[in-house]
């Protein structure tokens, strides 16, 4: 009874266990370009409001709340101007952007009567108290007509389809003009004229906002603002709408240049499509830095090859901040493709997902190379000292480390600025690395010291991998797998598959009489122990999964006794079902690696020695080379790391996995088991041991089916077994039908007895 | 003498004959639906293509309303349909939405209800503008991934729910490697599939020879058709782009791009069938295009077409089939007569 239960979880499992094919497709990381970069960003210009048009483009849209972070802050800004850098922007914002308008209208009974008090929410505001002790009727009057502008100019939720009210936003708009007129402060008609404007732009009513921005502009005088860019920005992007998109993207690029508060949406707002307009453009500019703005923005597209627009915008006007930015780009891609590229183990996984390294790296690092030597010859670039630095960086990315090296020598007093001081330095010490190219013992003590002591080491971010990427390939290419390996990844990574070149090379570190302190570093574990154990088990199992038993003893014995029983199993209690995860009693004997092996053998003894109880013994080895295989619950005896999915054909039987080097090695060879099962079958003198070693023989033909080359079953009914995976049930119900065990089991189990009497 | 028995057999195996005939020609005559997406953000039809949709008996259209992005860290509605002409009465509409699969990816799961929420009422309101008899199903569009799979197949679920009570049928859209590997990627629970017959090969690959179809690979992905365990309706391309390389990485598509665009000698050298390399710097069809970037020209030719139409025909098992054209434009309409697109659409018969 408790046998045929267990055969029906058997499948009920087995079908679990074929599904999860379905799970591994979404295991593993999100992928990401995996290289090295030693640019700090800091090199340019901070002050440079520029920089997230060349460096962020992707990331375009995460800087929406950061545009309009920009564009409060330079309005606060210059309403801090206004009145004198008196009052603080804290105090302005609350009245501007967060005052509800009753508040602002009692704020204007307070102004225009002194009797009346502040609202206490806007009592202690000193904006408030400066508006009132100051008889700012024409301030607080405009104050509240932008609020109530506000609701109709502000972003609204795309999902409700809206529609502006365009009758109030027309009202509002002559309610502007009558306010405009009477106001006699500049400042304040400009304010007006903007919120007017903005209006007639927002009710999609291009040629109003034009008309009105050739009535209300020439009615006061010229006066300082962002408000004119802010104005230029609705007025360029009515004429786009008009169809006069060479004029608009033009009025765009000015913006773009002298507008941070509105650079985002003139940047996506500027459209030339054809040669025609981009000459016509040109016309349209004042000055070579206007034109050199225009070349500027077509350079920040993404596509955009940068080398000729630097070209472009250095003949224009040499000393504009944008060509550095473009320079540092260009750089950081090129770093992509050249950096490490001998070494990063990445590299396959780089060129198939992202297509890094472009295959025209070499002309492109060439040309980028002669403009910065043709731009430091000349000197007509703003930042001498930044050209200084890429001229040595593009050597060093050539490939040209000595060059690199020399040059990097020679600037090293002229550099003044200690951001690119800093830069000099990393650049040094990532050459430093570059360089080893066979590792001493000498050697191993200067790089212990980087990683210890180098402040620039831990400081920027990318240097460890450098550093072990370098090492592992040096180490590799004179013939230390085993430091190769360990300078890069744990030991436990080498476990779902171990390799024993790097076993044997780490133990050879580990027995040296005097290893360095790196190669200490390399094994010895957190409680100070080194890993010499950890690898004499990894080797001893290696073998025991291979079936070289006395070798694999022999190994386990070389363990300090006192390690041995750190892991414990026992693969010699029969599970007729599947019990992978299963819990076993409490009670049962737990034997170390060693123990089982001692067992193993004189199991075999006993098998070969005793005539009458032969069968039953070589039962229980059968029992317990299932057990250790993939397939049973003492795996951990021959394996580290079983993963569910790994059930179908894999050649060798090692599956990849994305944080295993050498993949995950599953022990789905269970020949030793059958060939035990066979041997007690035949031996047995009892028909009833003979039925259940056929039966788990069945167990073991079924496993070889699921791992076997060419199975393609992955569903989830009972599988149709081909003829040369079921002779176990064919046996069975050929020969022990009668038996107790048999009728046990086709009485309760219509899966086996669909098996059986196939 | 004759026999009135046996004229009577006679006459009757004759009926029969014929009634089994008839029967046969009943069951090996599928039936067709000829059918356009338009995935243009106006709906503004000339009269050349309501002529063509009437030549063609073109009984359904699939209408895309608005796509769904994600944007400052929301799900939102994007190009939403500018409606300036009707779809004639005869002519079915499915409204179509676009969702992308970072938005997806990016809406948490319990935020699914409110999403598909949205996304109803805005179809409902937007569906408003046509008549109502028009309308008997909806479609989305995803190209799910293993991430979104399971939100995604919720959304549908949700949607499906809400139109199901408005008496609506639900489809969604269907990618080949979504059909090869079904057991991985999952099925959603949706009325109809439509698979996309396009978009089929690597695009990022300045080598492959057609992304938009390659009929060689798609049979590797066909071997699965006729299990598929949803009824799909086909999807078949008929446009034309252009494929902008610049040091061996696609950095731009240009949509309707033919090589007569490509004439100018001064700035396109052609250095093969269907590839040119811009020998000067310049703008092309609203893009600065630079020197040395490499144009890959790609269509998809009526012989092709043909092969399609035939490769699918033997592999899918529906008595009823809606054939999709993707999509409806004046100018890549017009490399297609209308009795080749005809032809196609007789060739799933």
């Amino acid at each position: 009874m408790k046998i045929l239960r267990t055969f029906i979880i058997v499948f009920i499992n087995l079908v679990l266990l074929l599904s999860p094919v379905q799970i591994a497709v979404g295991c593993g990381p999100q992928l990401f370009f995996e290289g090295y970069s030693f640019i700090n960003p800091d090199i340019i210009d901070q002050d440079s409001d520029y920089a997230p048009y060349f460096f962020y483009f992707k990331d375009f849209y995460e800087h929406f709340e950061k545009a309009k972070e920009i564009q409060n802050q330079s309005n606060l800004a210059e309403w801090k101007s206004v009145f004198c850098d008196q009052i603080n922007e804290k105090a302005l914002a609350e009245i501007i952007y967060y005052a509800p308008l009753s508040d602002m209208k009692l704020l204007r009974t307070a102004v225009n009567n002194k009797k009346y008090p502040l609202s206490p929410r806007l009592k202690t505001n000193p904006f408030a108290r400066h508006l009132r002790a100051n008889k700012c009727r024409s301030t607080i009057n405009y104050l509240i007509f932008a609020k109530e502008c506000e609701p109709h100019v502000s972003y609204i939720d795309l999902w409700d389809s809206p529609k502006r009210d365009t009758f109030r936003m027309q009202e509002l708009i002559d309610r502007g003009l009558q306010e405009f007129k009477k106001s006699k402060s500049n400042y304040i008609k400009l304010r007006y004229a903007y919120q007017i404007i903005r209006l007639a732009h927002y009710k999609k009513n291009y040629r109003q906002t034009l008309d009105l921005y050739e009535y209300l502009i020439p009615k006061f005088d010229p006066v300082e603002s962002i408000i004119n860019y802010w104005i230029m920005g609705h007025r360029a992007g009515a004429m786009m709408a008009m169809g006069e998109q060479v004029k608009a993207s033009y009025l765009f690029s000015l913006i773009f240049e002298n507008c941070p508060s509105k650079r985002e949406s003139a940047y996506r707002s500027f459209k030339i499509s054809t040669e025609a307009e981009w000459k016509a453009a040109l016309l349209l500019c004042q000055d070579d830095k206007e034109r050199s703005t225009m070349y500027a923005i077509r350079a920040s597209s993404e596509s955009s090859r940068a080398a000729e627009e630097m070209e472009n915008i250095y003949q224009l006007y040499p000393e504009s901040p944008n060509l550095e930015l473009l320079l540092v780009k260009e750089m950081k891609k090129l770093e992509k493709d050249l950096l490490g590229t001998a070494f990063n183990d990445r590299k396959r996984q780089n060129k198939q997902l992202f297509g890094i390294p472009r295959k025209e790296r070499g002309d492109l690092i060439i040309s980028l190379h002669n403009f910065v030597k043709k731009c430091l010859k000349e000197n007509k670039i703003r930042n001498l000292q930044l050209w200084q630095l890429a001229d040595g960086y593009l050597e060093f990315l050539a490939g040209d480390f000595y060059a690199a090296g020399k040059t990097f020598s020679k600037i090293e007093t002229q550099i003044q600025n200690p951001v690119l001081q800093e830069q000099l330095r990393v650049f040094q010490l990532a050459l430093k690395i570059n360089n080893f190219r066979r590792i001493t013992s000498e050697d191993e003590k200067v790089i212990a010291a980087i990683m210890l002591e180098d402040t620039l080491y831990k400081k920027y971010k990318d240097f460890p991998d450098f550093l072990n990427d370098r090492l592992s390939h040096v180490y590799k290419e004179q013939g230390n797998p085993g430091k190769a390996f360990k300078v890069k990844f744990q030991l436990s990574d080498l476990k779902p598959n171990p390799q024993l070149e790097i076993i044997d090379d780490l133990l050879e570190v580990c027995r040296k009489e005097m290893p360095t302190k790196f190669e200490r570093a390399l094994i010895t574990k957190k409680d100070g122990t080194t890993i010499e154990s950890d690898l004499l088990d990894m080797k001893g199992t290696y073998f025991l999964a291979r079936g070289k038993t006395e070798t694999a003893l022999d190994i386990f014995k070389r363990i300090p006794r006192n390690d041995w029983n750190k892991h414990q199993y026992n693969p010699f209690i029969e599970k007729l079902g599947p019990c992978i995860g299963c819990e076993l009693p409490d009670s049962i004997i737990l034997y170390n690696k060693v123990e089982i092996i001692q067992r193993i053998f004189e199991l075999e003894y006993k098998a070969k020695s005793d005539f009458e109880n032969g069968a039953i013994y070589y039962y229980q080895l059968g029992v317990a080379y299932f057990n250790m295989s993939y397939f049973g619950h003492a795996w951990k005896v021959m394996d580290y790391f079983r993963s569910g999915v790994n059930w179908s054909y894999d050649k060798d039987q090692v599956y990849p996995d994305y944080y295993a080097p050498f993949g995950n090695r599953e022990n789905h060879d269970i020949t030793q088991a059958l060939e035990y099962f066979e041997k007690a079958r035949v031996t047995a003198k009892n028909p009833e041991l003979a039925a259940r070693a056929a039966f788990m023989a069945a167990r073991c033909e079924l496993s070889m089916f699921y791992s076997g080359k060419g199975n393609q079953y992955r569903g989830d009914k009972i599988p149709n077994l081909p003829p040369e995976y079921r002779q176990y049930y064919q046996i069975l119900n050929e020969y022990y039908s009668e038996t107790g065990f048999y009728q046990e089991m086709i009485e309760e189990c219509n899966f086996f007895a669909a098996y059986a009497r196939r | 003498m004759i026999n009135p028995l046996k004229i009577f057999s006679v006459l009757l195996v004759s009926l029969l004959s014929m009634l089994s005939l008839f029967n046969c020609y009943q069951a090996s005559e599928r039936k067709v639906t000829p059918a356009f997406y338009h995935w243009k953000n106006t709906l503004n039809l000339s009269d050349k293509i309501y002529q063509q949709l009437h030549k063609l008996e073109v009984q359904k259209i699939y209408l895309r309303f608005f796509d769904v992005d994600w944007e400052h860290g929301k799900a939102v509605p994007l190009s939403v349909l500018n409606k300036q002409a009707d779809i004639p009465d005869s002519i079915y509409i499915v409204p179509t939405v676009f969702i992308t699969n970072r938005t997806m990816i990016n809406t948490a799961g319990p935020d699914i209800p409110e999403l598909a929420e949205k996304i109803f009422k805005k179809l409902s309101r937007l569906s408003t503008e046509f008549k109502k008899e028009q309308i008997k199903e909806m479609q989305f569009d995803c190209d799910w991934s293993q991430q979104s799979r399971e939100k995604y197949f919720h959304l549908l679920e949700v949607l499906k729910s809400k139109l199901s009570n408005q008496g609506l049928k639900i489809s969604a859209t269907i990618r080949l490697h979504q059909i090869k590997y079904y057991q991985k990627t999952g099925i959603p629970n949706v009325d109809r599939g439509v698979l996309m017959f396009y978009n089929m090969d690597d695009i990022d690959q300045l080598e492959t020879p057609n992304s938009i179809i390659n009929i060689s690979l798609a049979k590797t992905y066909l071997s699965e058709l006729k299990h598929y365990p949803l009824t799909l309706d086909i999807a078949l391309p008929i446009f034309k782009w252009g494929l902008v390389f610049q040091d061996g990485k696609m950095v731009k598509i240009i949509n309707n791009l033919d090589s007569k665009e490509l004439g100018d000698e001064e700035h396109f050298f052609k250095i093969q069938q269907n590839r040119f390399e811009v020998s000067k710097s310049t703008y092309l069809k609203g893009y600065y295009i630079y020197q040395k970037d490499q144009i890959k020209l790609e269509q998809v030719n009526i012989k092709t077409l043909r092969e399609a139409a035939d490769l699918l025909t033997e592999n899918i098992n529906n008595d009823d089939l809606n054939v999709i054209f993707y999509h409806l434009d004046s100018v890549q309409i017009a490399d297609y007569s209308n009795e080749d697109l005809k032809n196609i659409y007789h060739r799933f018969h």
